[in-house]
């Protein structure tokens, strides 16, 4: 007998004896978040990631967190996502900076890895846990996100959703054909040595929100 | 797996139970029998008649605990028949054992639906004494703990051969007359398994001359375990020594709990010790505040702190 | 694993003092923030009951849900591969690497790894393989094992890991966490751009989905499902939770309870390998992503009293919260899996013969089920594995006969009334200011820590006849 095979007999002969408690069904999902407004989903987001040790940069307009961008980017290494999945104001501004600053998306691994700001667009940013989401497809690349120090992100007020499931309802379509999403909270961090919190052990060690209008 | 038990507000509805069956366990029995003694004067002073079932012994969760199943059921079958034989509430002076009987029989008698049906009666009769007390708390009167006050089951440890008197070198340490430091550790069966959590301590504030202290890490197990005290001597022997140190920390004159078990494991180690430290049920420490001419019922307090009595 | 092993590694574990100063501090810690974080739900019961349910209810159908899941997968792209054991799902994934010339592995933390030894099965292939958690490298480094399932190396200090670093990657001693973790970084960063081959275990699958849930706060999870030519995803089939929503609440009860955070920084949810190499620049991600699915033992869990533990969700806080651990650590459980969650998994998975021990060493306090997210009786399940040693294992004749006597005399009330007179006589004379300090038999293990008191001279039914 192969080993799918197998396993599943013995599963279904464990179940045969398996005592596994019949319980009433629990409360339905419910976050007090998710029939607020809007406004205080903004709110939380951004009183959660102050918590969260993320420096937070509220805009009102385009031209502004365009301007932000780049002020947060400076003269360092970018490796950005593509223009067409960046807001259009930000890929104007940065189509001015100087040659050889933006890392082209194609260059070697190694290359990429000099970057030292990233810069990604969102699918969803969840209030509640001051979290981001981000589909892996070949318009959004993973590396941005993960292999500089510092973590540059673009989050539109159309991109607020209170919880995570209203996240993945929003995204239902696109999610079947992606390859991964990420959610993102916070700096990479790690507390294994005595439980001294320690951030950016392998993932950006810094992270930054620019929040448009 | 939880049976219908009367809520302990239900027991503070009119009519109350004007007769309750005490089953005192076996250790109060053997061991340490102020307490069922103080158990009883609490209850009678509370207004309802006690009486004691004859024949019981243990609840059988020595063996239980341990995995030997036909052991605990032998021990534990004539318990439950003889407690249902019985009406009223059924007042236990312990966690532990009060867990076995609302929550473990059933498991124990699973297989065998008489008997499980038995437990579960009897289960949901089942009542810890302090829970109990807590709910008709407003039905007796309890006053000041005398200065001079010694629980009995820490008789080794500050007495000597005749009980009573204090031990050499004890004078210095011996609290100011009148005023006892009590840490009360929440045994694990009664918060954990019983889901009795304040009722102990409501009935401690109750006391003056009671000041209870904090106690860190309070509702961490104190090793005792049955016989998991015997089987595992140096794990048992650790937390033991870990929850003594917090005894010593806390600056308690007494440790008072709600099981016998967990006392006798706590006075062996204090006084293997040589710490000052008594320990005593909470039912010797109220008992010993009941007022000695106890006042008509009606003078009883309109309000008191733990239950609202019925309109 | 004999008794007498069990035994001498919690005496050793108890007589070192730093381990039981770092225990303390550690496992108090995280019961503080594990409470905090579940402050933060509006109903935290609710959040947990979900959780439960989700996990009970894979359970309840376990291999029609295997099934689905396995179609679910295939559908995303994902090749599948059964593992009935530890040899096999070595081989299977040694089997990966060789057949697509991988020579460098990085690993994210993975138990399931742990348990099945994959990185000595890898290394004998000529695979090269390196922990990329923090606390999994510094064991890797220190050739060691874990000793918590969430907190590796809970019973190092800073200085040692300070000096494991000095002695194996030839670096200056300090014992800054910072300064480490950013050695750590870059040594790990050139593995990262290397490795052909990613590692990682996985938190849940969610079944209606296809999808793979991993998650880490460092990031390495990312690096190895991310940068590597191929994932391979090890996860026992105890792992599955039906929907996106059940999902939700496992999701919610993992952070809170295994580092008190409300979320871990990254959660990975992999659909599969890249959908795009052909566009330009060219998708990233993995162009194979296989999935092993791993009993190991775990069907036995499943079978009888202890199926309920399957519902675990490899949190950790059952072991903060267990006064034995906090006492002892990991490594005296002589498994991977220690702590009550151990107590249990290890002897159902691995046989109850060598484990024996385990599920006697816990006082059943309950500690460790109130603390559980998805509300696993632990006490229970160890006293069914209690009643399965008395059932089929060699027990000690003492005992045996110990239990028995005293069940015949408590079964009979009027032959401990007699008996009850013999110990007034006879105790006394053995005792001292009313405490036995040594007690002969089973019960020297009661006076090696602790006085015994003796019966009192007047029992509590006697006192009752008099009254009357």
């Amino acid at each position: 007998m192969n080993a799918r095979e197998e396993i599943l007999g013995r599963v279904r002969a464990a179940l045969r004896t398996a005592r596994i408690p019949a319980e009433p069904p629990p409360p339905p999902p419910s976050s007090p978040l998710e029939s607020a407004p809007s406004h205080e989903w903004r709110a939380r987001f951004a009183a959660e990631l102050r918590a969260l040790g993320v420096a937070l940069h509220e805009e009102a307009s385009d031209a502004a967190v365009a301007e932000r961008v780049v002020a947060l980017i400076g003269t360092r290494r970018l490796l950005a996502w593509p223009d067409a999945t960046l807001p259009p104001a930000v890929a104007a501004r940065l189509a001015q900076l100087p040659a050889g600053q933006r890392l082209d998306l194609a260059a070697p691994r190694a290359a990429l890895a000099t970057a030292e700001v990233g810069l990604t667009a969102v699918d969803a940013a969840i209030a509640e846990t001051g979290s981001l989401l981000l589909i892996a497809a070949h318009d959004r690349p993973r590396t941005p996100s993960l292999l500089p120090p510092l973590h540059v992100a673009i989050v539109r007020g159309s991109d607020l959703v209170p919880t995570l499931r209203a996240a993945l309802a929003k995204l239902r379509h696109a999610l079947p054909s992606a390859a991964a999403l990420h959610r993102i909270t916070g700096p990479s961090r790690t507390a294994d040595i005595e439980l001294q919190l320690t951030l950016g052990v392998h993932g950006p060690g810094a992270l930054a929100v620019v929040l448009g209008p | 797996m939880s049976a219908e038990r009367p809520l302990a507000g239900d027991l503070a509805r009119e009519p109350r139970p004007r007769v309750v069956q005490l089953f005192p366990t076996c250790l109060v029995n053997e061991l340490v029998p102020e307490v069922g003694r103080a158990a009883v004067e609490l209850l009678e002073r509370a207004g309802v008649a006690v009486e004691l079932p004859a024949g019981l012994a243990c609840c059988g969760q020595p063996a239980w605990n341990a995995g030997f199943v036909a052991e605990a059921k032998a021990v534990a079958r004539g318990t439950i028949e003889r407690l249902a034989a019985t009406q009223g509430p059924i007042v236990v002076p312990s966690g532990s054992c009060g867990d076995m009987l609302v929550h473990q029989m059933l498991e124990l008698f699973r297989d065998e639906p008489r008997l499980a049906a038995t437990a579960r009666v009897v289960a949901s009769r089942v009542v810890e004494l302090t829970q109990f007390l807590a709910a008709v708390a407003g039905t007796f009167h309890l006053a000041a703990v005398p200065g001079s006050f010694r629980p009995a089951v820490s008789r080794g440890a500050d007495a000597g051969v005749d009980g009573n008197s204090p031990a050499p070198g004890e004078t210095g340490t011996s609290p100011p007359p009148g005023r006892t430091r009590v840490a009360y550790h929440p045994s694990c069966h009664l918060v954990r398994g019983l889901g009795v959590g304040g009722e102990p301590v409501e009935l401690l504030r109750r006391v003056a001359g009671v000041e209870l202290v904090p106690l860190e890490k309070s509702e961490e197990c104190c090793g005792f375990g049955g016989l998991f005290s015997v089987k595992q001597p140096e794990l048992s022997g650790a937390m033991l020594d870990a929850k003594c140190r917090a005894l010593e920390a806390s600056g308690a004159d007494v440790v008072a709990s709600c099981d016998s078990g967990c006392l006798l494991h706590l006075a062996g180690g204090l006084a293997r010790r040589g710490s000052s430290i008594r320990t005593c049920h909470v039912a010797e420490l109220l008992a010993a505040a009941l007022p000695s001419a106890p006042p008509p019922l009606s003078q009883a307090p309109a309000s008191p702190p733990a239950a609202a009595p019925p309109p | 694993m004999s008794d007498s092993l069990f035994r001498a590694r919690v005496r050793a574990a108890l007589a070192d003092e730093t381990l039981h100063v770092a225990l303390g501090r550690a496992t108090a810690q995280l019961q503080a923030r594990r409470a905090t974080a579940f402050a933060s739900l509006q109903d935290p019961a609710a959040v947990r009951a979900r959780a439960r349910a989700g996990k009970l209810a894979a359970l309840r159908t376990l291999d029609l849900q295997l099934e689905e899941f396995e179609r679910r997968l295939v559908a995303n792209g994902i090749t599948v591969h059964w593992a009935r054991d530890a040899e096999e799902a070595c081989a299977t994934i040694v089997a990966i690497a060789t057949s697509r010339g991988c020579r460098r592995a990085v690993k994210g933390k993975s138990m399931a790894s742990e348990e099945i030894e994959l990185n000595a099965a890898l290394e004998a292939a000529g695979v090269e393989v390196v922990e990329s958690d923090l606390g999994e490298y510094v064991v890797q480094l220190d050739r060691d094992r874990p000793s918590h399932i969430i907190l590796p190396i809970l019973h190092r200090t800073r200085e040692q890991v300070g000096r494991i670093f000095e002695r194996e990657l030839g670096v200056d001693w300090t014992p800054d966490p910072a300064a480490l973790a950013r050695i750590a970084r870059e040594r790990l960063r050139e593995r990262f751009l290397a490795a052909d081959l990613g590692i990682t275990g996985a938190n849940f699958g969610v079944v209606e989905t296809g999808t793979l849930c991993i998650v880490s706060n460092e990031g390495n999870v990312r690096m190895s499902s991310s940068l590597p030519r191929v994932h391979v995803a090890l996860l026992g089939i105890d792992k599955l939770v039906p929907t996106q929503d059940d999902l939700d609440a496992a999701l919610q009860v993992l952070a809170r309870s295994a580092t008190g955070q409300q979320s871990t920084v990254y959660v990975s949810l992999v659909n599969g390998p890249r959908r795009r190499a052909d566009a330009t620049p060219p998708e990233e991600g993995p162009d194979e992503v296989h999935v092993v699915l791993l009993d190991h033992g775990r069907t036995r869990t499943l079978a009888g009293e202890t199926a309920e533990m399957l519902a675990c969700i490899r949190c950790g806080a059952c072991l903060n919260a267990c006064p034995v651990f906090q006492q002892v650590g990991g490594h005296a459980y002589g498994s991977i899996y220690p702590g009550p969650m151990g107590s249990v998994l290890t002897p159902t998975m691995r046989g109850l013969a060598d484990h024996a021990e385990l599920p006697q060493a816990s006082s059943l306090c309950g500690a460790c089920k109130e603390a559980c997210p998805v509300g696993i009786d632990l006490p229970r399940l160890l006293l069914a594995l209690r009643r399965a040693t008395v059932a089929e294992q060699p027990i000690a004749p003492t005992l045996r006969l110990a239990l028995r006597a005293w069940a015949f005399v408590m079964a009979r009330p009027r032959l401990l009334r007699l008996l009850r007179r013999v110990a007034r006589v006879v105790a006394p004379h053995l005792a001292r200011r009313g405490w036995l300090r040594r007690a002969p038999g089973l019960l020297s293990g009661w006076t090696a820590h602790r006085d015994l008191p003796l019966p009192a001279a007047q029992s509590f039914d006697e006192w009752w006849a008099t009254r009357r």
